[in-house]
């Protein structure tokens, strides 16, 4: 259906040219704010002499144009947005005459596209004809000047959609590497027909990256609309890239919901679907605020990752991989226990450039199974969900992440932290074990088990870019749980296998739910997952002395009502790891004082 | 350029540094309102296209801003590094 007179009626083009103005003012803030600060460092040319004060002068020359040219796309927007609202006005003007043509002729305008006339005329008259000829040529007028005005409408969008691009583009034009220069046979393997994949290896994305041109650049997201994603590109060119990406799923997705409704709207696809755009919105709100955040992955299979600041020029960046029930939907929760890391981190001392990752780049399983339904399936697998992306992807995924993080950090090397709760701490241990995980630190609370009997067999490597000695892992990871937090006892057969009789007693009951849910889907999946040689379960409890981690401090109060009659526990203990005011919390927070 | 020809006035060096993070944090707070285009001209693909001024704008100030910062960073670092070697060069001549 197209567009009506009554819609046409309500356009405000005006709003357009307020648009503008406010760009033309924005314009000149940045200008001034530019300007100022580059001046006092340009000035210093007389008092200022050596290398550094080369490459500054050179640098505040390279920004200045790029300011200039940021300023320039900011007044090409504001005149697309000029043209738009005097081309809508006279689109507008334009129907509207039409229907002052159709009501002064004597005839009446029916649902906002079709005319009638108003005249009644006798069998006998010799008007109608006429009077008809009258009707179908203002129809014909009607017709015309509506599609007139959605093709306007259509024509102006793709003015101020190009504006934008080129907005964007030049935002990222300034900070190549390679500046003006096209190398575009370092980008040539990866284009065209028979183009190699992008190297998987962060550090070699980062080799290729530094090579490239922005046309290199601009052609490679034009083949992978994920060109974000790749571990090791510098993280403000993945937010930049990502944000676009988030706006291709979001658009994509909310187009197949409307094919879909607009045939069967009682398609369970429908309901599939407005859940993946709900994370998507989730997503873009754990976009908003301050300090910046900067989208690390976005991908249309639940996962995301958003830093608080940028991790490249952090002297300490932190990485939450959060357990089971985490996913792109929740993440904004996520950003909560980020956000808390960082504020603690700052209270130890930590600098304001300090990056907190909300890492939920794995599938994690969407629930904890419930009751002893939850416990049978889980202890099969069947209520973790799936586990070869937990087992066998999550690991490497975060492994590879942090490879990314290393890779890209601009300047002297920052220090990584991987900060793991629950079912992520298990994750964690993973990718410390298949692989080696760039952190110089990692912490695990809540830990269901290790998929190691020593924390020497974890594979770190520092920030110097050098594995840390096997005997000396120790020192770099530390372990604390609440004591009253159940998770834990996933790592403890014999308790297992008591709780399961508690879990079997309270059958339909809420508590030996779930403990039962919880416990049999960890446990199941720990079955399908960890070699029973390494000690239990679900792998050896990190906060084990025989383990040999560091102890982390945390609370030992109930954080809510007990689980069960017979045993101590709460699954609030399970959860406030990352509360304000909480020890855990503090304790967190001090492994990114300096000199820590 | 030789060592002999470094010269430099530190105080004008980490007050060109604080003026950088200082604008930076100016041009890091500019924003494009959205304005009433979304009412204005509600369900046209122009106020679409329109709504994304706002974050796009917002890039624009971040870069710019994070650049700005990594600048006043360098200043600042290259300030110290200046400091820390003049004590270094005190301390050994017994100052």
């Amino acid at each position: 259906m197209g567009i009506t007179v009554e819609q046409v009626r309500r356009w405000r083009p005006g709003t357009l040219s307020a648009m503008a103005d406010d760009a033309t003012a924005k314009a000149h803030d940045y200008e001034t704010a530019t300007t100022a600060g580059f001046t006092p460092l340009r000035e210093l040319a007389g008092s200022w002499v050596g290398k550094a004060s080369d490459a500054a002068a050179a640098r505040v020359a390279r920004e200045q144009k790029a300011a200039t040219y940021a300023t320039e796309s900011i007044m090409n927007l504001r005149d697309a947005l000029n043209s738009g609202a005097g081309e809508l006005t006279a689109a507008k003007n334009r129907v509207l005459d039409v229907v002052d043509s159709i009501e002064s002729s004597g005839c009446k305008l029916i649902g906002g596209t079709t005319v009638e006339t108003t005249t009644s005329f006798g069998p006998n008259d010799d008007h109608p004809l006429i009077a008809k000829q009258v009707v179908q040529k203002l129809a014909w007028e009607l017709t015309d000047a509506l599609r007139q005005a959605e093709q306007t409408d259509a024509r102006v969008a793709r003015e101020i959609e190009a504006a934008l691009k080129a907005m964007r583009a030049q935002a990222r034009a300034p900070y190549s590497q390679a500046g003006g220069q096209s190398t575009d046979a370092a980008a040539a393997a990866y284009l065209g027909p028979n183009a190699k994949p992008l190297p998987s290896d962060p550090a070699a994305m980062a080799k290729l990256w530094s090579r490239l041109s922005n046309a290199d650049k601009e052609a490679l997201f034009a083949k992978y609309p994920d060109l974000g994603n790749h571990d090791g590109i510098p993280c403000d060119e993945r937010d930049l890239y990502n944000r676009q990406y988030l706006d291709t799923l979001k658009q994509r997705t909310q187009t197949e919901i409307s094919a879909i409704e607009a045939t069967d709207p009682s398609d369970p696809q429908v309901a599939a679907l407005k859940q993946q755009l709900a994370g998507y919105d989730a997503v873009e709100k754990g976009m908003e605020g301050q300090p910046p955040r900067y989208l690390l992955h976005i991908d249309d299979g639940g996962r995301a990752a958003i830093s608080i600041n940028n991790p490249d020029t952090a002297d300490e960046t932190g990485t939450y991989v959060p357990g089971v029930g985490s996913n792109m939907s929740n993440i904004g929760g996520g950003l909560t226990t980020a956000n808390n890391i960082y504020q603690s981190a700052k209270q130890h001392g930590a600098g304001a450039n300090t990056a907190v990752v909300a890492w939920y780049g794995y599938n994690a399983p969407s629930q904890v199974g419930t009751g002893v339904k939850g416990f049978i399936q889980g202890y099969t697998g069947g209520a973790i969900g799936p586990l070869d992306d937990i087992t066998k992807h999550a690991g490497v995924t975060l492994d590879s992440f942090q490879g990314g993080l290393a890779a890209s950090h601009i300047g002297a090397p920052g220090e990584h932290i991987v900060i793991a709760h629950s079912l992520g701490t298990t994750v964690t241990g993973q990718a410390a074990t298949e692989g080696s995980l760039h952190a110089d630190k990692v912490a695990l609370l809540g830990s269901p088990g290790e998929p190691v009997e020593h924390a020497d067999e974890l594979h770190l490597i520092g920030s110097d870019g050098q594995p840390i000695p096997a005997d000396q892992v120790g020192a770099h990871v530390f372990a604390g749980k609440n004591p009253h937090d159940p998770i834990p006892l996933a790592a403890n057969p014999e308790l297992i296998d008591t709780i399961k009789g508690a879990a079997y007693g309270s059958a339909g009951g809420p508590i030996g739910g779930v403990v039962g849910g919880t416990l049999g889907s960890l446990w199941g999946a720990a079955h399908q997952t960890i070699d029973p040689s390494t000690g239990g379960p679900l792998g050896t409890d990190p906060t084990d002395s025989s383990f040999g981690a560091q102890s982390l401090a945390t609370d030992s109060d109930h954080s809510g009502p007990a689980i069960t009659d017979h045993y101590d526990f709460s699954m609030g203990a399970h959860t406030h790891y990352f509360d304000i005011g909480t020890r855990s919390l503090d304790a967190v927070g001090g492994m990114f004082a300096p000199g820590s | 350029m030789t060592a002999g020809e470094l010269e430099i006035e530190l105080t004008l060096l980490l007050a060109a540094a604080a003026k950088l993070e200082a604008q930076a944090r100016e041009v890091a707070a500019i924003e494009l309102p959205p304005g009433e285009v979304a009412s204005g001209l509600a369900g046209t693909q122009t106020a679409q296209a329109a709504a994304q001024s706002h974050p796009a704008f917002a890039e624009v100030m971040r870069q710019t801003a994070s650049r700005m910062r990594d600048m006043a960073g360098a200043a600042s670092d290259n300030h110290r590094g200046y400091q820390e070697a003049d004590a270094k060069a005190a301390d050994r001549f017994g100052g």
